[in-house]
């Protein structure tokens, strides 16, 4: 008996000492972008490696945001980020409630494409689309980025949403129609707000994925004025190739707004994760 | 006579089921199932994006399996990385829940450090990599320094660029580890409790209940990591350009540049097409889990 409880210490100091050893190593580069973030240049890629700065740099910050048109970049991303948000939050919401709560002729048809649709292979979709907006004259503006947002937001947010609905009973609704409510208005004044832990899972992460957005940006904004972080931040690290420190300032400005939310809303984006990862 | 109301108050009802689908019903013909067929009319033809499409038959099929090599590289740089990301993601990121799994209540502290980098912004990331690839100053052949290794050229090397991009990508192996957990916690204790009676160790328990038990979940996750590795391509572009020596030039690199550098929309389209028709099956699988899921 008492080797057995010898056993299961051991075993707890095996099991945490890789699991702390681990988190260190995952937490090491991140440490190193701000660590750099704040060095002077010349201490950047020296030999031994210089783990804190000598004397902080927070000049560096100021530096970085002025070599480049930084908070213009911030706004416009946060710009497009805020309507990706809301054009999914109404549009994908509406179409769930179609393929949840509403009966009409074809439906389970389409509802099956929409799931066939969250896989395709996104290479086919990219130049076709992009002559459909280039023919539209929509490049180097917005709407590339923003409209589809407004067409449903994505057949993944549709389908999470039409599974929190589904589970939602109909008793609900069925008294409110009896009593003449129209179903827009038993949408928004019943459904919408018993759903609101899933419609904020679905804001996260169509904010996460918004502010991440790097193909999308590259494709269709020309117009440096326009640009999102991610591309202004590439264009950036092409002039100053070599200035590290003012790059990875740059870089943590840019994920910081990320980090906080993450801090804010952690349990609701992991767990967001889990259950878009099984498929429930 | 009372058939006539009911069937048009059930004509206003599919009536206001399309006005509510409306906004997908365009998305889904204007993004994906128009696109789609575009792509595949697309390459069957010459196309510089001005002059119209011209016809050519089974042409840039010709071309692209019989004369052009840089596709086969690239495709085989694609299924290098897809195969390779994937294993090590799946394998790790199951080890990992199973441990995070038995840490009771420091559990979260160990779930939100090993997410943390999941939410990070891509760009920065790559360039705090491309740092850490440096040959000789990044911290990672430093540390290889430490044991006396002489570490590779990574990003520089023909050879190591690719590992270097599956190493980057278990940093983001956090979405795994948190979409396992959740399986596990949902495998009964009373399995393993049974078990350990009849004198089965941990390690059996692994093989023996956890994975027969998460096989769904496992199943699932290799089949979404491989469709979303296939679609590699913003770090290439960022941190290699495609090189050196086209190591990583993978299919959506090459597809981009073809299409938006030397404009050959017609030729770009036709890659598009084969690995579309790749991935198609793994498509399919995924399709049947989820219809499942969404029984009516």
């Amino acid at each position: 008996m008492r080797s057995q409880k010898k056993m299961k210490l051991i075993r707890e100091i095996i099991l945490y000492t890789v699991l702390t050893l681990f988190s260190i190593i995952f937490l090491i580069p991140l440490f190193w972008m701000i660590s750099t973030s704040l060095k002077q240049e010349a201490q950047v890629m020296i030999v031994p490696i210089q783990w804190f700065p000598k004397s902080p740099q927070w000049r560096n910050y100021i530096d970085a945001v002025k070599a480049f048109p930084f908070f213009r970049y911030f706004w416009n991303t946060s710009f497009l980020a805020i309507l990706n948000v809301v054009g999914t939050l109404f549009s994908a919401s509406l179409v769930a409630y179609s393929f949840s709560k509403l009966r009409w002729k074809g439906r389970n048809q389409l509802f099956y494409i929409t799931i066939a649709t969250m896989f395709i292979p996104s290479q086919v979709l990219i130049i076709p689309t992009y002559l459909l907006f280039s023919k539209l004259g929509w490049v180097n503006t917005y709407l590339p980025l923003v409209v589809p947002a407004f067409c449903g937001g994505g057949a993944f947010n549709i389908f999470l949403l039409r599974q929190f609905f589904v589970s939602i009973p109909d008793e609900l609704l069925e008294a409110a129609r009896i009593d003449g409510a129209s179903e827009f208005r038993i949408y928004s004044q019943i459904m919408l707000p018993l759903s609101k832990p899933v419609l904020f899972t679905v804001s996260i992460f169509t904010l996460l994925f918004s502010w991440n957005d790097f193909f999308g940006p590259l494709l269709y904004l020309h117009d440096p004025t326009k640009w999102t972080l991610a591309v202004g931040l590439r264009s950036f690290q092409q002039q100053y190739t070599t200035t590290w420190s003012l790059l990875m300032a740059a870089s943590t400005l840019t994920a910081l707004p990320l980090i906080i939310m993450y801090f804010v809303f952690q349990r609701n984006i992991t767990s967001g994760f889990a259950l878009s990862g099984s498929g429930k | 006579m009372p058939k006539k109301p009911k069937s048009s108050f059930w004509k206003r009802k599919s009536l206001t089921g399309y006005l509510f689908a409306t906004p997908w019903i365009i998305g889904l013909v204007c993004f994906i199932i128009g696109p789609i067929f575009a792509s595949f009319f697309l390459s069957f033809t010459t196309y510089d994006g001005i002059n119209p499409p011209k016809l050519i038959g089974f042409m840039n099929y010709k071309i692209l399996f019989t004369l052009d090599p840089s596709f086969w590289k690239a495709l085989g740089n694609t299924f290098y990385y897809m195969f390779g990301s994937v294993f090590l993601k799946v394998l790790l990121g199951l080890i990992f829940a199973v441990l995070l799994n038995n840490a009771g209540k420091f559990m979260g502290i160990f779930r939100t450090i090993f997410f943390l980098p999941v939410v990070l912004p891509a760009i920065p990331v790559m360039f705090l990599w491309m740092m850490l690839f440096n040959p000789s100053s990044g911290l990672l052949n430093q540390f290889l320094g430490v044991f006396g290794i002489n570490g590779p050229l990574w990003l520089n090397s023909p050879t190591w660029s690719k590992p270097a991009f599956i190493l980057m990508s278990l940093w983001g192996i956090g979405g795994i580890i948190v979409i396992f957990l959740a399986g596990l916690q949902g495998i009964s204790t009373e399995l393993y409790e049974a078990a350990e009676l009849d004198g089965a160790n941990k390690i059996q328990l692994f093989w023996k209940i956890t994975v027969p038990m998460l096989r769904p979940v496992i199943f699932f996750n290799i089949v979404t990591g491989l469709i979303g590795a296939s679609q590699v391509f913003t770090e290439a572009y960022v941190m290699t350009g495609g090189g050196p020596l086209e190591s990583t030039t993978f299919v959506n690199l090459m597809i981009y540049k073809l299409a938006f550098k030397d404009i050959q929309m017609g030729y770009a389209s036709a890659i598009s097409v084969v690995m579309f028709m790749i991935l198609v099956p793994l498509t399919v699988l995924l399709f049947r889990i989820y219809r499942k899921q969404a029984e009516f």
